[in-house]
């Protein structure tokens, strides 16, 4: 296989957090056995843990794509929470070639069965593509079998060749967020201007650093860091 | 070229032809539409379609309707429009391919294969004329297009026919709503039928009118022989129609499997009565399940597996009715899948026409030979609660002997009522006091919100309600559901400020406060045209009483009672010691009224609007 190394400079631009480390389906028993959000009583549900890891990547063919990956979990304390287990992602497509892509999509709904922890998957005929107009598609799923207390949890990747217009991060929601995580990488060369929006300002750490950028015809690597 | 010959024929009805009967009170004419329904094979449904609409101004835009819809299941295989000026001459057209391709996924349903196509114009001058050509094919011929010559408010039709073509074997059955009154031909040979309109005035909406469905031409037609998305039918009466429901839709989907059969019959083993069974699993599926409405092809007619709903936790009416269907069938109980027009309007399951009706699904349990019904997408409703959703409509039920039609539960005005009980202490010019509502019936389901309201959204939805109270303050709000016998109450202490004005050393009360009927009076329409429908018997009821402070009195009017074709409305008050006792009660009696009757409805609230508005004078003795 042909790969070519590029050193290219790259802007890092993170929001820190001092919590401990969320890895997809590491669900705990605390998290299940939680009744109510330990400040906000009154929410339903809560969102545990929302990161977005944003990279460029490169290929002859497609040129720069924009990938996130974003992870989320959720716990619902009761029946009115349940709305929050329906996702809706908006896709654009300029054209067949030309457009937003959502891959690799995993969740899983976490429930509390006789004090063993038990999961249930989403299912592919759970997803849904409603393509709205030429241009818009809504993939849109909602979790199986939601309990009052379940946690869901869900991932995935967002590609979009739209480098001019990214979509934005959003830190705060109609529910609680105990732990947001989002790193934003681009090369250098792509200058991104930053607006903060919303009543609590978050500090955020913007580096330069020299990295890799990996590119190859067939397959989108990611660069590393 | 066959169009625009048609147009430069019609282009001879420029606006000052048309008879002023037309233009009268019309934002659009439709100056001629035809609808050719091709039903010969009964697996499928060819419509074609055209119409050539006058848009007089900007109100009429909404009139033009060309639109197509169209799922997994059929197609659009023509669809143009062409916009002409006032003069005929063409502005612009419209191809199949400038028409915009929508998803039409109704609001609170996840997904489904319902796509529309619609034509997006603006207008730049008026009138203009469209003229709009639609072809569709569909694998469903169990519903048939259905002819409205009048299909809006404040639009008028020069002409409108209709045919269908039809195999002998397969006649169509139909029905004709509201032909009187109106010029309509009709037409019928060996394997066609024609219908034709003429002439048709706009008509104007009126407060508590009819739809204009019922007030208008309408013909529905049904076929003994049909498919639906693809699966074929056949149906001569009500009892074969809910066979081959049971049959081809719904039984096959019962498949509980072994554990949840013993999971639920544990449940129930020490329940004595079959109620208290089916309480038992209505109970389980509420805590269960959860609304989510996803429908695709059959899908849409045809309910998903109970085994499915029972893995994921969610579905749609037909769902979760046949999911908790299921589990009444493994605890040994009688209960029926049955199909309703849901909605607020009392919408019948109509009898005469054999066929695919209704948009909701509810259960009806067999409880001593008594029907109980059950709402299964609500995970709060109480056990037997319609509300206004499905109540007093006919329904189909379908029994392992096929469908019945049926009627659900009417609440009558002894069981729709709102009563408020207040008791008030008189401090100055201010009122203190305590009040609690009761709402039963139709009234529990709104009252109900309030359980899903926080205390600040609470407070201020009391404020919002009696905004017409100045001065206003509420406190202690307490809430209590009793589902047992259906009844919500609300308590509250309140105060109002200045409530009472001075007039020298005597005060003005209004005493019937809380009372809004105000809201109540009817808009005046002059000349009306239209019957009026009031929905629903119901009670209101204010039981009220206040201390009259030491060293004064009142003088109590005299009683009044009011008793109408609409309605009963007594007040009387009475004064023992120190307290006065204000007794309002207002019973509304259902039923659709003669447009004449109008004025004699609107003086009737008026004439409780200034009796809920009864001003005392406490003076001093």
């Amino acid at each position: 296989m042909k790969q070519t190394l590029l050193l290219i400079a790259l802007t890092l631009i993170t929001f820190p957090t001092l919590a401990q480390d969320y890895v997809f389906g590491d669900v705990s028993e605390e998290e299940l056995l939680e009744k109510e959000h330990p400040i906000y009583k009154d929410a339903d549900a809560a969102i545990l843990y929302r990161s977005y890891n944003t990279y460029f990547t490169y290929t002859t063919n497609e040129g720069f794509l924009v990938n996130t990956e974003v992870h989320e979990r959720i716990k619902i304390y009761n029946p009115d929470g349940y709305k929050y287990a329906t996702k809706s992602v908006s896709l654009y497509e300029q054209d067949s070639k030309y457009k937003d892509d959502l891959r690799s999509l995993k969740a899983y709904t976490y429930n509390l069965e006789n004090g063993n922890i038990s999961k249930d998957k989403l299912s592919k005929d759970g997803v849904f593509k409603e393509v709205q107009s030429k241009y818009r598609t809504l993939t849109k799923f909602t979790m199986p079998n939601l309990k009052e207390g379940c946690v869901i949890e869900y991932k995935y990747l967002l590609k979009t060749p739209f480098v001019s217009n990214l979509d934005e991060f959003r830190f705060q929601e109609q529910i609680p967020i105990n732990t947001v995580s989002s790193k934003f990488r681009s090369p250098e060369y792509y200058g991104f201007n930053m607006h903060q929006k919303g009543l609590s300002q978050i500090s955020i750490e913007n580096e330069v650093k020299v990295g890799r950028l990996y590119t190859n015809q067939k397959t989108h690597n990611r660069e590393k860091l | 070229m066959i169009l625009s010959a048609s147009y430069s024929q019609e282009s001879k009805f420029t606006i000052l032809d048309l008879p002023k009967s037309l233009t009268e009170n019309a934002n659009s004419i439709t100056k001629s539409e035809s609808t050719f329904v091709d039903v010969s094979d009964s697996g499928s449904q060819d419509v074609y379609y055209t119409k050539t609409i006058t848009i007089l101004n900007s109100k009429g835009n909404s009139d033009i309707n060309a639109f197509a819809f169209y799922d997994n299941n059929s197609k659009v295989k023509k669809l143009n429009a062409t916009i002409y000026d006032a003069l005929g001459n063409k502005i612009k057209s419209f191809s199949k391919r400038d028409f915009r391709d929508v998803s039409a996924v109704s609001n609170g349903t996840l997904y489904s294969d319902n796509r529309v196509m619609y034509l997006d114009y603006t207008p730049i001058t008026y009138p203009y004329t469209v003229v709009f050509e639609k072809e569709t094919t569909s694998k469903t011929s169990a519903f048939i297009e259905r002819w409205m010559p009048i299909e809006d408010y404040l639009s008028s039709t020069v002409r409108s026919t209709y045919t269908i073509k039809f195999n002998p074997k397969n006649k169509p059955i139909f029905k004709e709503f509201n032909f009187d009154g109106y010029t309509i031909t009709t037409e019928q040979k060996e394997g066609e039928m024609s219908w034709k309109a003429e002439l048709l005035p706009a008509v104007k909406h009126e407060y508590l009118a009819p739809n204009l469905n019922e007030i208008t031409p309408m013909l529905r037609l049904y076929l003994p022989q049909f498919s639906l998305q693809g699966e074929k039918g056949s149906a001569n009466s009500w009892q074969d129609f809910g066979n081959w429901m049971n049959t081809n839709l719904i039984e096959k989907t019962n498949d509980l499997s072994s554990e949840t059969i013993e999971a639920i019959r544990a449940l129930t083993a020490n329940a004595t009565t079959d109620e208290e069974k089916a309480r038992i699993v209505y109970k389980f599926v509420q805590d269960k399940v959860r609304y989510i409405s996803v429908q695709i092809e059959i899908g849409g007619w045809k309910p998903m597996l109970a085994s499915d709903v029972d893995k994921l936790s969610y579905g749609d009416c037909k769902a979760l009715t046949n999911y908790t269907k299921s589990l009444m069938d493994a605890v040994g109980l009688t209960s029926y899948y049955t199909i309703i027009y849901g909605g607020n309007e009392q919408t019948d399951i109509d009898k005469d026409l054999v066929a695919v009706q209704g948009n909701h699904v509810i259960l009806g349990v067999d409880l001593n030979e008594d029907i109980t019904w059950l709402e299964c997408t609500s995970q709060t409703s109480p056990f037997g609660y319609l509300g206004d959703f499905t109540d007093n409509r006919d329904a189909l039920m379908i029994t392992p002997n096929g469908g019945i039609i049926t009627k659900t539960k009417a609440y009558n005005a002894e069981e729709s009522t709102k009563r408020y009980t207040i008791n008030c202490d008189i401090d100055g010019t201010s009122v203190k006091g305590h009040l609690n509502e009761q709402s039963k019936g139709v009234f529990y389901k709104e009252a109900s919100y309030a359980n899903t309201m926080s205390q600040e959204e609470l407070k201020n939805s009391y404020l919002t309600e009696w905004r017409h109270i100045n001065g206003l303050s509420v406190t202690n709000i307490s809430l209590n559901d009793n589902q047992d016998n259906i009844t919500y109450q609300e308590d509250l202490d309140f105060t109002i400020q200045q409530y009472l004005s001075k007039a020298g050393n005597n005060f003005i009360l209004k005493p019937i406060v809380f009372s809004n009927s105000r809201a109540l009076v009817p808009p005046r329409t002059s000349n009306r045209k239209t019957p009026f429908i009031i929905q629903r018997p119901k009670t209101v009821e204010f039981l009220i009483s206040y201390t009259i402070p030491e060293g004064m009195t009142v003088n109590t009017p005299e009683d009044t009672l009011l008793n109408t074709p609409f309605g009963e409305y007594s007040l009387t008050f009475s004064l023992k010691d120190n307290r006065l006792s204000c007794k309002r009660s207002l019973k509304i009696t259902e039923g659709t009224f003669e447009s004449n009757q109008y004025e004699a409805y609107r003086s009737f609230c008026k004439t409780i609007t200034n009796k809920d508005n009864t001003k005392l004078l406490i003076s001093t003795l």
